[in-house]
Formats: C-alpha cells, structure tokens, sequence
C-alpha cells in the first residue's frame, strides 16, 4: 500500500543541513498496525506527516497504491489524502469555532458529498460513537477522552484507507487511552490499515510491527 | 458550501468582538468617507450636465493680454446669430443690480435677476410651468420668475399677470413662471427679464464698445471651435468694435462643460474648481486605502492565530482554494457589514455635510452609478484588502501546526510598510492641515487692515444717494461715527478696469496696463482707514477736485513708473487731471490675485455714478455690543427717513471682505475634517495592531519579568518599535508634504511660509497619537503577572 525508498529530510540553513530522517525505506501493507517509537527528536512525527502528505521530503520516492506521491502535484496530492488518509492527534486539533457536528461534516464538505448524504454520515458517525447529545457543543466543552473520540469520529467518516495516530492517547488518562486504543484495534480488525506513533510501550504492543527510530535512522524490531 | 462559509464568518465574527468590531468599524468609517466625498465630487462634476444641449452651447470669452474676462457687447450676440451659419442661437446675458421689488405689503432685495434674449430659453433647458415664452416675454415690462420667487411673492395665488412693484418707480408684469433653477446649475437666477427691457431701462451701455454682457451660442456641431474664434473676432473687428479693433483683444469660445470647474479668472461666476476635485478625490481614495490598510494588517496579524484551523483544515482535506474562498467570504462579510454601516454614518452625517458644503446631496440608492461605486467599493475593499491576508494564510504547511512552531507567517516587512506608510500619510495630512490653517489666518490677518475698527456699509439704495449729503450728516450726528463716505461699489468688486488712462511720460508699452478706476466721495481713505504715503486726500476746500483730481495707489506708482507723482497729470478717458496724492494699497480684493493699481476720482453725479455703490460707515474703536447696536439702531433711523420701499440692510465689512474666501475656508474645513478621519482610522488600526502584538509576546514578556524586567522597561520595549515606524514615516511625509503644499500655496499671490515647526509638530502630534495608542496596551500587557503568561506553554 505505501512504499517508502530512501527518504531523506534535512533543514538547510546557511551553513549546515540539519538531518531529521535518513535513508528511511518502509513498506507497509493494506490492513497492518504498524507502531513507530523512538525518544523525543527522533523524526517520529515527521516521518508520519510525511506519510499523510503534510510534510514535504527532502529526498527520495514515496508510492500510494503505486502513484508516485513525491511527483504529484498539491491539487493531485490534496485529493489523494482527501480520499484516504485520517488523522488522529494528541492534541486532538478540533475546530475551536465549530460544534461537534460541523467538525464531524467538515472533511465531507471539502470531498463534495452531497448536503443529505453528509447528513445521514455524520448521524450514523454520531450513533456509532454515541456522541449525538453532544452534536451541538463546543470543543471546549468536551472532555479530552470526548474530544479525541470525535477526533477519530471525523477522521473516519471519510471512510479512510489509512489512519494516522501522532499519539493519540498522549494526553488521556490511562482509562481512556485503552478505550482509545481498543477503538484503533477493533477498526484494524475492520481492515483500515493504522499508522501509530508513541513511545509507551503498552500502547506499541497494539500493533503488529514496531519501527524504531533513532536520531532520524530507522531500525525494524520483530512483530 | 457558500452557506457554510459564510455561517463561518459570521460565527468567527461573532467570536472575535474586538478584532471584529475595530476592523468593521475602521472600513466603515473610511467607506463612510469616500461615500460622502464621492457624492460631492459627483454633484460638482454633475454641473450643467441637465442642459439638452450642454454639449453644442458655449460662452464668448473676451481675451486680453492680460487675463482673459468674460464680457462682450451687447450687438454681438444677433450680429453673430445673423451672419455666422455656424452660429444657430445666440442669447446675451446681463445680471441686473440688486432692485427692490414689492407686491402689495412685501417688498423684497432682488439681488439675482438677468437679462436674457429668449433664444435663452431655447438653448437652455429651463422649462416654464405657467405662461410661455411666446406670451411672456415679449414686451419690456415683462419679467419671468422661478417657482420659489412667485411662492415668496404671491403665496397660492396664480402670479401669471401680477404687477410686481420695481424701487417704487415701475411695474413689471408675470409672463412666465419657471422651474426652480438646479442647484447644480453655474447660471443661478430668480427672475428674467427680456433684453428689450435695457432697451427702455438702460442700466448700461448698449454699443460695440460696451463690454457689459456676457453672450452665449448654441453652435451647429461639429464645429472649428477655432474658425468660428476667428469669424467672431473679425465680425467685432468689422463693426469697429474698439477693444478689438484697436487693442488687440479677441474673442474665444469656452464650452458650456468647462464653465463651472475650468473658470477663467478669478472674477467669473462660477464657484467650482477642478483642483478641489482632484484634492478631494485623492482624499477619498487615501480614506479607502487607509482603512484597507488597516483590514490587511490586522487580517495578517490575526493569522496566526488562524494558523490552527486553517492547518487541521488542511488535514481533514481542504486545498488552498477551499481556505481562500473561507476566509474571502469571511473578509467579504467584513466588507459588507462595514458598508451597511458606512451607509447609515452617511445619513447620519449627510445633514451636517450638507450645511458644510452648502450642497443639498442625498444618498439615491437606486442611481445605477451610486450602486455602481458602491458596490465597487465594497468588492474593492473586500478582494483587494483580504486578497493577500487569504493567500498568506493559505499557504500554511499543515505540518507547521504539528511542529508547534508559533512562527510569524506573514512578513513582519510588510506589516511594517504598511503601518509607516498609514503613519506617513497621517503626518502628511497633518502638515496639510497646519499649512492650510496658517494660509487662511494670513489671509484673514493681512486682508483685514482696520483691525480694531468697524466699518459698516449699506447699499445706495432708493433715496440714499440723492439725499446723500443729509444721509451723511445725520448718520455723523451720533457720537460713535467718526466717518462716513461713498463708493462706487464694494471694495471687493472689480467694478471698472482699464487702459483707457494716460500720464505724464506713459510709454507705448504701458498701453496694456489695466488700472482699477474707482469713484468716491470726500473722506473715503479716512473712513477706510487708508493712509495717504504723499500729497492730499480729496477735500470740500479745493472744488477743483470733482471729477479731475486722481489719486494713485502705491501700486499704481510702481507700474506706472511715475517718480514724484504729485503734481503730475493724469487723465481718464481724456479726462486732464493733477494727481494730488498716493494712498497705501489696500487689500480688499482676494489675496489670490496680484495687487491692482488703482487711480480714485470723486463723484461727479452720485445718485447716477453711486447707483450699484455702497455707503460706508466707520465707527469709533472700543465699542460694546450694545453701544454698536445703538449705531445700527440710529442708522437704520437714517434710513428710514429718507426711504420708503427699500427695506433696510447693512453689512460689516470684515465680513463681506472675508467672504470672497468663503469657499475655500470651507472645503478646506472639509479637508481638516478628512484628515482627522484618516488619523483615526489609523489610529483604530495601531490599537487593534498593538493589541495583537501584546497578545502575541505575552510569553516573551513573561520570561522578562520572571528574568528581573521592570514595568517601565517592558512598557519601553513595547513602544520603542513604533517609535522607530514613526520616525521613518516623518522621513518619508515631511518631503512629501513640502512638495505638496508648495504647489498648494503657489495659488497665492500672497502666501506664508511653511516653517519647520509645522513639520515637527505633526510628527510630534504623530507620536504622541500613537503612542497613546498603544500604551495602554504595553501598560497591561507589563503590568500582567507572568506567571499566567508562562503557564500555557
């Protein structure tokens, strides 16, 4: 599903390149848990924003489903990860401005789906996570174990190929965060392939592969 | 999506009041102004244009070596019509001087009639709505009246046939009554009355050589303006018309589309000038572009804070053109409630404007180009204003949200460009301002030459002028008169300019020299309060002086060249006098013109001479307001003793002296008003902008403190940028201004100079604005406890 071949990323200031990821290859198949670790600084999230096509590389060749991402163009590129990429966050990254229900209908809205269809799939997205009393409240006055769920709510309501989790239960309490994480499991079961990263142990051993990075060089550990 | 977008809006609207409100109401306010200033460029633009044929009719302007004037003898006007195939109407035109006319119990001053052919009414569109040309304006008695006059005169009654009483002598009968005269018309006039009147009333001379009307054509188009320029000089030339013939004048054509904002002299009729519209447009403009301004810095400033929604925006699969279309919608509400409130300050401030301009302008929506300008202003303010805050927010990388980077986006350059040229254009207006205040106070101080005194004039009117040797000594027997004279008109007027004078040693190349002749009666320098420089004033002692003695101003010495003038001869129309003295120059004529040289003779005839002339009163210094009302009182006694119909009028004549600069002290009011505007809304702009960045630098602020900063010193490191933007933008504004204003006060042929505190002072007052400005935003922002700015991060 994703083919990764030697990419680089370095910030180039007068002088000297700053290295963030190197010599990074990585294949990962429809329908795995795959598990990045590693300390602080490590090139984690950039190496996950690289994958959901936020981030640029410096170098080297990124496939999706065999289209050559590193070649696309923004607009060919937006459509892409607009049609198969979710996002989770630790931070959440809600939509301050926007209730429960609009942030839900926000990703359709920028696919084009239809006004009643964008109805019935936020209603169903709403029912699936029992979250429909709180379709018409502010970010702020959620939870944050109620805010990640509709974070993950409106990252799978494009119904997505793959998700991206950039610690996703980094800032829940432990309760929550094995609610969470049973949550990304059961959807992995349901085939939607999930890129997470963390770097608590318990979490990791959600996935089926763990890539360890280190000072931006990667090292693959058993599954 | 355009319903979301724009719910969006106004929910970020909603939520951000005092970003909102400042950005709202600075566009509004700027939108208000170029609204307002808009209507009154168009209104002058909008001169003469409801005329059918305002593009075939054009005026007969007199050309001189001097400057040119717009008078032309009274056979011109049919003689061209007669001969000229390319000439189809032809119409003269003479303003009557100010009669006294009465119907019944009412009796009125008319200071504003004319003298017309009918082909007047032909070749300009003011229609009748009772009698008709045809039957009403035919004989000599027949006059033609506007609406508002036959209303003031004859209530609900038809005037058509009334007899309307003239100074008690005569009667003229109603044929007509017509339309009230647009006020956007440069031809303004009560009443008409047909030219076979002047026939019966000569009120002036009617020859070839009578430059006392002005004439008007309507031509066959298209038309050799300068062919036909020439065919009528040569027709005037044939009928030994001497101006033309023997000094060299010629006749011009100026059209109908020019007379109002293109006058030819300083003497015309017209009160429009092109360069006010120009200044006022640029006004206009620098209002829309200062607010604009405003929006796209604020706008920038805030889009960090948007940096978050616009990235998860991103990553939930939005594409640039999904966040520019957002925030143009939002910016496009912006706009668009602005303008909805600039709409209702103009008709809240629309009666104020209007008594300012003395303009009667009403905001018509439903005038195609109204909705035209506003929309456009509101498309402009929209597109162009939240073009470059949309596509710099844009941009974003997501990832930069990821990173946590709070990274300026936006170029801080630009912001700063912006912010010191608003301050640049703040200090400029300022400067402006001050020069033009200054301008006009000299202007005031130095045409006003009897300070402390009063003079007081009232027109010779009915009686005053043959009883008015017992007029003066009964006006003299109140102790608080010191003098009183006569002339033949206000000493504002041009009343009459010539070559027509001779002195002892002239030169052939002084035959172009024009000097100002001005009719008098004994103790007129005294009661004007001007100085005799050599010889004599007139005196009842030498009855040679009547009608030969002359007296030259300082400026008629100078250009006629005359060294020890007194004694010398001089003569008017062949008239042989000595010269018996030299008065100082006065300044009563507008200080936009030269001096004139001026030769003064007595009254020969004064009833008849004095007939469109003024008597003047001079009143002792250190008067009360009841001890000059007294006077007042005593006077109007006089006058009541010797007439029976005028009603009784009088003027002081600082005031009619300082009318002549009415128009220009109020537009330029006008402009001060403008420019405050400007400065405020720079000013909403720098506290919005000041906010901002004290929101922004919190954090820094917090570390400061906790590192040891005092209050003073974080309040110094807030303010010390602007300081430094202020500084630059006097270095762009002070040349600029200089330039400006240079060619501003070039219209002056007396003038002040522009000295270096006006600069200093507008960059002070700059300062200072923006200092207050932001100081109650670096003072909060010093004064928070640091702990709660470091808490969040």
């Amino acid at each position: 599903m994703i083919k990764l071949i030697d990419i680089e990323k370095y910030y180039a200031n007068k002088f000297v390149k700053t290295f963030v990821l190197r010599n990074i290859s990585l294949d990962i198949q429809e329908g795995e848990f795959l598990t990045i670790m590693g300390p602080s600084g490590a090139g984690k999230s950039t190496l996950l924003h690289i994958v959901g096509m936020l981030d640029d590389m410096s170098s080297g060749e990124y496939y999706f489903y065999d289209e050559p991402v590193h070649q696309l163009k923004e607009k060919d590129r937006t459509r892409l990860h607009q049609q198969n990429i979710g996002f989770v966050f630790q931070q959440y990254h809600l939509i301050d401005d926007l209730t429960v229900y609009e942030n839900l209908e926000t990703p359709l809205i920028y696919k084009k789906v239809k006004g009643s269809e964008r109805k019935s799939m936020v209603a169903d997205m709403l029912d699936r996570f029992s979250i429909v009393a709180k379709k018409d409240l502010f970010p702020n006055q959620l939870s944050g174990g109620q805010q990640q769920l509709v974070a993950i709510a409106r990252a799978l309501i494009i119904n997505p190929k793959l998700i991206l989790a950039d610690e996703p239960t980094g800032n829940l309490n432990s309760k929550q965060g094995f609610e969470i994480m049973d949550m990304l499991k059961e959807l992995n079961d349901q085939g939607v392939t999930i890129v997470q990263v963390t770097h608590d142990e318990k979490k990791a051993e959600y996935g089926n592969r763990i890539v360890n990075l280190l000072d931006g060089w990667m090292e693959e550990s058993g599954t | 999506m355009l319903k979301n977008y724009l719910k969006f809006s106004l929910r970020h609207i909603r939520r951000n009041k005092i970003y909102s409100s400042i950005n709202i109401i600075g566009l509004a306010i700027g939108i208000a102004g170029f609204f307002l200033i808009m209507l009154w460029v168009q209104d002058e633009l909008s001169f003469d244009k409801f005329h059918e044929n305002r593009d075939s009719i054009y005026r007969v302007v007199c050309e001189t070596k001097g400057e040119p004037f717009f008078g032309s003898p009274a056979p011109l006007a049919p003689t061209i019509a007669n001969e000229l195939p390319e000439v189809l109407r032809s119409t003269r035109l003479y303003r009557v001087p100010r009669f006294v006319f009465g119907y019944e119990e009412k009796s009125f001053y008319e200071d504003n009639g004319i003298v017309v052919d009918p082909a007047f009414f032909h070749m300009f569109s003011f229609p009748f709505i009772k009698g008709s040309l045809e039957t009403g304006f035919t004989n000599p008695d027949h006059i033609v009246i506007t609406e508002s006059m036959a209303q003031k005169y004859f209530g609900a009654d038809d005037p058509i046939n009334k007899k309307i009483n003239v100074e008690g002598e005569g009667f003229l009968v109603v044929g007509g009554v017509l339309k009230d005269i647009p006020a956007n018309s440069h031809l303004q006039f009560d009443y008409a009355l047909p030219y076979v009147f002047l026939q019966d009333v000569r009120l002036c001379g009617l020859e070839w050589g009578d430059f006392n009307f002005k004439t008007y054509v309507q031509l066959n188009l298209p038309l050799n303006q300068e062919d036909v320029q020439k065919k009528i000089t040569q027709i005037a030339i044939d009928n030994d018309c001497p101006q033309i013939k023997y000094d060299g004048f010629s006749f011009s054509l100026q059209s109908l589309k020019d007379m109002y904002l293109h006058p030819i002299s300083a003497y015309d009729i017209q009160l429009g000038d092109m360069k006010y519209i120009y200044i006022f447009s640029i006004v206009a403009l620098l209002l829309l572009g200062v607010a604009c301004i405003n929006f796209i810095n604020l706008s920038t400033a805030r889009a960090i804070v948007r940096v978050k929604e616009v990235s998860i925006r991103k990553t939930v699969g939005a594409d640039r053109r999904h966040i520019i279309a957002q925030l143009w919608s939002e910016f496009f509400v912006f706009a668009l409630s602005a303008s909805v409130i600039a709409l209702a300050i103009v008709q809240v401030a629309m009666p104020y404007f209007n008594q300012l301009t003395e303009k009667q302008l009403a905001l018509h929506f439903m005038q195609p180009h109204m909705l035209i300008l506003m929309i456009s202003a509101i498309c402009c303010c929209g597109l162009v204003a939240g073009l470059y805050p949309a596509i710099s927010i844009s941009v974003f990388q997501p990832v930069r949200l990821m990173q946590r980077q709070t990274m300026g986006l936006n170029s801080p350059f630009l912001r700063r460009l912006l912010v010191v040229s608003q301050f640049a254009l703040s200090i400029l207006l300022i400067v402006c301002t001050l020069v033009v205040a200054q301008q006009m106070r000299y202007i005031h101080d130095k045409s006003w030459t009897l300070r402390d005194d009063v003079v007081l004039h009232m027109p010779i009117k009915e009686n005053i002028g043959i009883k008015f040797d017992v007029v003066k000594n009964e006006l003299l027997l109140h102790p608080n008169i010191v003098a009183v004279s006569a002339k033949d008109a206000l000493p504002t007027m041009l009343n009459n300019n010539t070559t027509g004078v001779w002195w002892t040693g002239k030169t052939d190349a002084q035959n172009s020299l024009h000097i100002e002749t001005i009719r008098v009666s004994h103790d007129y320098f005294t009661t004007m309060g001007l100085a005799l420089t050599e010889g004599r004033a007139f005196s009842q002692d030498f009855s040679d002086d009547e009608g030969v003695a002359y007296i030259l101003n300082e400026e008629a010495v100078r250009q006629t060249g005359l060294s020890d003038p007194v004694g010398k001869s001089f003569a008017l129309y062949r008239r042989q006098g000595p010269i018996i003295g030299v008065v100082q120059d006065s300044y009563f004529h507008t200080l936009k013109q030269p001096k004139r040289p001026q030769a003064f003779y007595l009254f020969t005839n004064l009833p008849r001479e004095g007939f469109f002339g003024s008597v003047f009163i001079r009143i002792s210094k250190t008067q009360s307001h009841a001890d000059v009302q007294a006077v007042i009182s005593h006077i109007e006694s006089v006058w009541r003793g010797v007439n029976q119909i005028a009603p009784f009028e009088y003027h002081f004549l600082d005031q009619t002296i300082q009318k002549q600069y009415q128009d220009e002290q109020r537009l330029m009011f006008l402009f001060g008003i403008f420019s405050a505007v400007a400065i405020l809304i720079s000013c909403l702009g720098l506290f919005g902008l000041a906010t901002f960045m004290a929101e922004r630098r919190t954090k820094e602020i917090g570390i400061r403190k906790a590192l040891g900063s005092t209050v003073p010193g974080v309040i110094m490191l807030l303010t010390r940028s602007f300081a430094t933007w202020v500084l630059i933008a006097n270095i762009i504004a002070w040349p600029l201004a200089w330039f400006i204003m240079n060619k501003w006060l070039q219209n002056f042929v007396y003038r002040t100079e522009m000295t270096w505190w006006m600069f200093v002072l507008a960059g002070g007052m700059a300062f200072v604005i923006a200092l207050l400005t932001i100081s109650w935003q670096a003072i909060r922002a010093a004064t928070a406890n640091p702990v709660e700015a470091l808490r969040y991060e």
